[in-house]
């Protein structure tokens, strides 16, 4: 039996990579609850089959698993949020007209984020808001680097359009 | 703005953070370094906040818990017979899919006060059944209900009231479910609740109800308690039968009538006196009663 069978193994799995793969899933689906719930979903399937995953690869599985059951969910239609305001007011000395412009920027650069193609925006909200490299990204996805950075610069091609002079 | 912001070969660079110190500083210096300040900042306004990673593992691993250990499971799968083991299954399947419930239930004549998992509460009326069910994966608190209850509901998980005949969902709230074999009625005494009821959905908020009578529009009500829980049932335009049908569950006695389901009656009777009740509904409807004995009575049209 694998040693990801064992709790303490296997809690210091879920301390190590839940956080990540919450947010990899947040960045495909858009709703914090429902990557949440995958998350414990796909770490529960990592516990029925921890005779079979040693703990070196239990984080490609979780990543794989967790996939699945979001392409599940997205076939059943279940996911209907997408990425949504969750400070609308922020503290701070900026005059209501400046907090105006900021929330609209904010929507603006969020719609162009939401319509990415998925892949695109994965990698790119990963290296933005988790801080991964890309050789972290290319290891956590199971691609190479070179697709990283590829998916990486149709990203950066995509915000471009926020700015027509680009 | 074309001038200032690099192209995509050097911000990936500097993304990845390949830039020497000297490119960096000067990137840093940079007008397009301030708007790519702005992206950042409204980039992480949407970001999920950090994982409580204890309670998150602990809730997790009482779902796995439920499942079972899967070393006493091998054991199990060696010294058992096939059968077994598939039984053994079934049973994983279960408790996987309810992973906490709980059961109350009230005779005739009795009210029940119970205080849910959850830290709502809920007062049974006589001759009710409730179940709750929650679940760690979805979040829902799952209530069945067969009969009437009304709820005090903390606020939280989604809360959701399935009858034979209707659900009510909710988040925090007040609310009045009937939801007998033969009855649905639903009001709402405080903050918003769905009602999905015949394949439609209602939203009611505080002072509305709804009644299977007079369907396609919510009612307004004033109560601020049901009368029930202060021992009176009331009623507005009822089925007389289900009228009786109260008067049998409050007082536990068993009454004959005729067909009465075309006659309505409203009004109201307390739950401490059989005789006067009987009076009054039957001086109103004209009809007459007779005990057989203490425990039957015979009702007659007049």
């Amino acid at each position: 039996m694998s040693k990801t069978c064992q709790e303490s193994t296997f809690q210091q799995l879920f301390i190590e990579l839940s956080e990540r793969l919450r947010n990899y899933l947040y960045y495909h689906c858009g709703n914090g609850e429902t990557a949440e719930d995958i998350m414990q979903d796909a770490f529960i399937k990592l516990w029925e089959h921890c005779k079979k995953v040693p703990p070196e690869k239990a984080k490609a599985f979780l990543y794989r698993v967790g996939h699945n059951l979001f392409l599940d969910i997205v076939k059943h239609k279940k996911v209907v949020q997408k990425f949504e305001a969750i400070r609308t007011e922020r503290p701070g000395p900026d005059t209501p007209q400046f907090q105006i412009e900021q929330q609209e920027f904010e929507e603006r650069l969020w719609k162009v984020v939401s319509n990415m193609t998925e892949k695109n925006r994965v990698v790119f909200l990963m290296n933005r808001l988790d801080g991964m490299t890309y050789a972290q990204i290319a290891d956590t996805l199971d691609i190479g680097v070179k697709a990283v950075e590829k998916r990486m610069q149709k990203a950066l091609e995509a915000i471009r359009t926020l700015y027509p002079k680009f | 703005m074309s001038d200032q912001m690099p192209n995509n070969q050097f911000l990936s660079r500097w993304m990845n953070g390949e830039l020497d110190p000297e490119e960096q500083q000067q990137w840093e210096n940079s007008e397009g370094y301030q708007q790519w300040q702005k992206i950042q900042e409204a980039l992480q306004n949407r970001a999920l906040p950090s994982l409580d990673k204890e309670s998150v593992y602990s809730a997790t691993k009482t779902a796995i818990d439920n499942i079972k250990s899967p070393s006493s499971f091998v054991r199990k799968r060696i010294y058992w017979t096939s059968g077994i083991a598939a039984a053994i299954l079934l049973a994983l399947a279960f408790f996987f899919f309810s992973p906490s419930s709980q059961t109350w239930s009230t005779p005739v004549v009795e009210q029940l006060n119970i205080a849910l998992p959850d830290g709502s509460e809920a007062i049974l009326n006589a001759e009710t059944q409730l179940s709750y069910h929650s679940s760690l994966l979805n979040n829902k608190r799952v209530l069945k209900l067969d009969g009437e209850a009304f709820f005090d509901v903390k606020t939280g998980d989604p809360f959701i009231v399935n009858t034979a005949h209707g659900t009510v969902e909710v988040l925090g709230t007040r609310f009045n479910v009937k939801g007998r074999k033969e009855a649905f009625e639903v009001y709402c005494i405080e903050g918003k609740v769905a009602v999905n009821y015949r394949g439609k959905e209602y939203i009611l908020t505080a002072g509305q109800g709804i009644h299977p009578l007079d369907q396609d529009k919510p009612y307004r009500h004033t109560t601020q308690t049901p009368s029930w829980t202060q021992g009176i049932s009331l009623f507005q335009n009822t089925p007389l039968d289900q009228v009786f049908d109260e008067v049998e569950r409050q007082f536990d006695v068993n009454i004959k009538h005729p067909d009465l389901s075309n006659r309505r009656y409203s009004g109201r009777f307390s739950h401490d006196n059989l005789d006067y009740t009987l009076t009054i509904i039957c001086g109103a409807m004209n009809l007459s009663y007779n005990f057989e004995d203490e425990k039957h009575v015979i009702i007659e049209d007049k």
